[in-house]
């Protein structure tokens, strides 16, 4: 009986950490793309909030921007190792007016997924950071057209 | 025997439990989300609608006034702002504390007038001569 308990456990043991690392993988992943889905939508719709995340990051954004810029998100990879995990954001925009602000899409939508996964998605922020269930997490925004 | 298989099951479940835990709490993230998402795109329809139909009464001359009525937000109201200067349309809505606006260009002049109205109530887009020249107007 003890023998066939140890076996279970040992089993136990060795596949849960695997299980949990994965889960955490796939739930960092959800997370941002739900977060980004969020900001896109909220910039196409065009129509402002004083609620925050959304006022002070994406509201003197959307300012610049007069009609609907149509974007998307073309990809979104993820490259996840023991301690952290590096998802690549791939947005596009058929309008170069669009595309030429750039820069400052990058810098506020980054802005915005770092406020909203500390709000709404249990991430923590130190110094710059951000953490999930111990792995730290690097965002890479690019706006292309197309 | 009976014992393993019922411990297995029960870790088993403990895996399950825990996947279902996060999908209800990304489930509910998208549910609040949803919510004020459904009101932005109200107020930007309704935005949409009022350019629209004021450059028709416009373009229809003096004399001729058209009806609007404000999109139902339980609990919301609206200030509709017609900036002359910059001519500019701006929609606001007020939903349980919240604000939400969008501002649109006009395609047609306008003069400087506001309005509020709460869900549901009727407003006017009419036309106002000043001096030579014809102005769109927004009245209660």
């Amino acid at each position: 009986m003890i023998f066939i308990l140890s076996v279970i456990f040992i089993g136990l043991m060795l596949v849960l950490p695997s299980y949990t690392d994965n889960n955490t993988n796939i739930m960092i992943v959800s997370y941002v793309r739900s977060s980004l889905s969020k900001a896109i939508d909220y910039l196409n719709t065009g129509v402002m909030t004083d609620d925050e995340p959304y006022k002070s990051t994406l509201n003197p954004l959307l300012s610049q921007i007069t009609e609907n810029p149509h974007l998307s998100i073309k990809n979104l990879t993820s490259e996840e190792s023991a301690t952290e995990v590096n998802i690549t954001i791939l947005i596009s925009t058929p309008y170069l007016s669009i595309q030429n602000l750039n820069a400052s899409i990058v810098s506020n939508l980054t802005e915005f997924l770092e406020k909203d996964l500390v709000e709404n998605y249990r991430f923590t922020n130190n110094t710059g950071i951000l953490k999930y269930g111990g792995k730290s997490v690097n965002i890479e925004i690019n706006v292309v057209r197309g | 025997m009976r014992g393993q298989l019922s411990l297995d099951l029960l870790f088993a479940f403990v895996l399950v439990t825990l996947t279902m835990l996060n999908l209800i709490y990304l489930a509910n993230n998208e549910m609040a989300h949803a919510e004020s998402f459904d009101v932005m795109a109200k107020v930007r329809v309704f935005s949409a609608e009022i350019v629209d139909h004021t450059a028709k009464v416009y373009a229809v001359g003096e004399g001729y006034k058209l009806k609007e009525e404000a999109p139902q937000i339980s609990g919301g109201s609206f200030r509709i702002v017609f900036n002359g200067t910059t001519n500019k349309i701006i929609v606001n809505a007020t939903v349980d504390g919240k604000n939400y606006w969008i501002v649109k260009n006009s395609t047609v002049p306008i003069t400087n007038a506001s309005i509020v109205v709460d869900s549901g109530e009727s407003f006017w887009i009419t036309t106002v001569r000043i001096g030579e020249m014809l102005y769109a107007n927004i009245t209660e």
